[in-house]
């Protein structure tokens, strides 16, 4: 009967396109939390990925030692003139930090937007279809990460935690094309602090743009830009990258600031999850919502 | 135990993809070339020719979805492309001998499709940000390169294994 199988066919391919479409809209839709059967598949994914990421990341650490190896003498040789100036540095900075806390016990400040945890994680996996820019890392919700952390390697910040599962969570880089992955930026030059925001990321020049910066602003050309801590989920000071280049936007109302990341975004193996101490805007209503509802 | 086989072969080419992953992208001609490994589908392509298509509707349907959630996040691509593509190849192997090679050629096709497949998606939901050129060039061609070259190392020893298999199935 080929009619009647025809129609099965037709009828399994339009069933599973229904299907295909609820569960694309479900996933696309803004979600605070993956559900519970996404954690467990990931978790256990994520187990068995943990253990594979072993010997792949032992060999590529024995190549790295191995290239480390043969520049070892320039290196020194730089490291040594650079052991002098740090010297000098450290007593500054012991000095400065002691003169701060003095200063905010005298105007009794106790939060700092500076001040945060680390959470150190190895990554595991890097999304293989590589349109997602986004890694996984062995370290989940019972490490204390939550959504929206930030995450930095030891040169810099690299992305912020999308979503999390017990024992892996998902990292959204900076490269990632996402509307909502905003970061609120600080570009320092010598006379003041310039504000803007990081919104995307140039592909054919593969630097992150800083938009949204006022067009009375002169910003220089390698001037650092680190995060603000304005946005209410990142702490402050830590380093996103250095200007290359500044434009004028389409309008001339804003102008775009090119920067290059500080960390690559490619070759990562260690990361470190930053959670931030000072409460954020949205903690500080929850709170006071918590004691409108206690009295 | 031969059961068992099949499974843990999956399983260990959907590990090893993560991890060829983190070579990419590199620097070759002047451009950044992506190179996308695709063996998962290699794997299932191939065991629907040489061992059972049925099986290799359900490898590709579970190993879809663990690669939906695990690393997209997005739910239901793979999960549908996988069997639709081996779906197709099966058709198209109606018509041709079943060579190696032919499987092999078949195979490339099959992940331009799926490649071009995914990239029109991410256009649509707003992922991706290239035109089709830049895909082309920092993308396709890198990608069919890098999974022929796991075809060339791979695709024999691959096949007679799953055609052994196969006979130890049929004689249980």
């Amino acid at each position: 009967m080929p009619p009647f199988f025809m129609n099965k066919r037709l009828i399994v391919l339009l069933l599973s396109i229904i299907l295909l479409v609820a569960l694309i809209g479900f996933s696309l839709g803004e979600r605070d939390k993956i559900s519970w059967p996404e954690q467990f598949a990931k978790d256990i994914v994520g187990f068995g990925q943990n253990i594979a990421s072993k010997p792949a990341g032992f060999t590529q650490g024995i190549i790295e030692n191995v290239q480390d190896l043969t520049n070892t003498y320039s290196e020194n040789q730089t490291l040594k003139a650079r052991l002098e100036e740090l010297v000098l540095l450290q007593t500054q900075v012991t000095d400065l930090t002691r003169d701060n806390e003095e200063l905010r016990a005298v105007v009794e400040i106790e939060e700092n937007l500076r001040d945060f945890n680390v959470v150190n994680a190895t990554v595991i996996a890097r999304n293989p279809d590589q349109w997602q820019e986004s890694i996984i890392i062995d370290k989940g919700q019972i490490n204390g990460i939550e959504k929206d952390m930030a995450v930095q390697t030891a040169s810099g910040m690299i992305g912020r935690i999308k979503d999390t599962s017990q024992f892996t969570s998902t990292v959204e880089l900076l490269s990632a094309r996402n509307p909502n992955n905003r970061v609120s930026a600080l570009i320092q030059s010598e006379e003041s602090n310039v504000f803007g925001l990081v919104e995307g990321f140039d592909l054919s020049r593969d630097e992150l743009m800083v938009k949204k910066i006022p067009f009375d602003q002169e910003v220089e050309v390698g001037s650092k830009v680190i995060t603000s801590g304005l946005g209410g989920v990142f702490p402050k000071d830590l380093l996103i990258g250095e200007v290359t280049e500044v434009s004028s936007d389409e309008y001339g109302l804003t102008q775009t600031a090119y920067v290059k990341p500080a960390s690559s975004l490619y070759d990562l193996e260690h990361v470190m999850v930053i959670e931030r101490t000072a409460a954020g805007q949205d903690e500080i209503e929850e709170d006071s919502q918590d004691e409108e509802e206690e009295e | 135990m031969t059961r068992l086989i099949l499974p843990i072969l999956g399983i260990v080419i959907f590990y090893s993809e993560s991890i060829f992953a983190t070579f990419s992208p590199i620097e070759a001609y002047g451009e950044t070339r992506f190179l996308v490994p695709r063996f998962l589908f290699l794997f299932i392509l191939l065991l629907s020719v040489y061992y059972k298509p049925k099986t290799a509707y359900i490898y590709g349907f579970t190993f879809g979805l663990l690669y939906d959630v695990f690393f997209t996040g997005i739910i239901g691509i793979y999960m549908f492309l996988f069997p639709l593509l081996v779906y197709i190849a099966l058709y198209i192997l109606r018509f041709i001998n079943q060579n190696l090679i032919v499987v092999g050629l078949l195979g490339l096709f099959l992940i331009a499709l799926m490649e071009c497949a995914v990239y029109q998606f991410n256009m649509l939901i707003g992922v991706a940000g290239i035109d089709f050129k830049t895909f082309l060039t920092q993308r396709l061609y890198s990608t069919l390169l890098f999974n022929s070259l796991f075809l060339l190392l791979l695709a024999y020893p691959l096949k007679s294994w799953i055609g052994n298999l196969q006979h130890a199935h049929l004689e249980d």
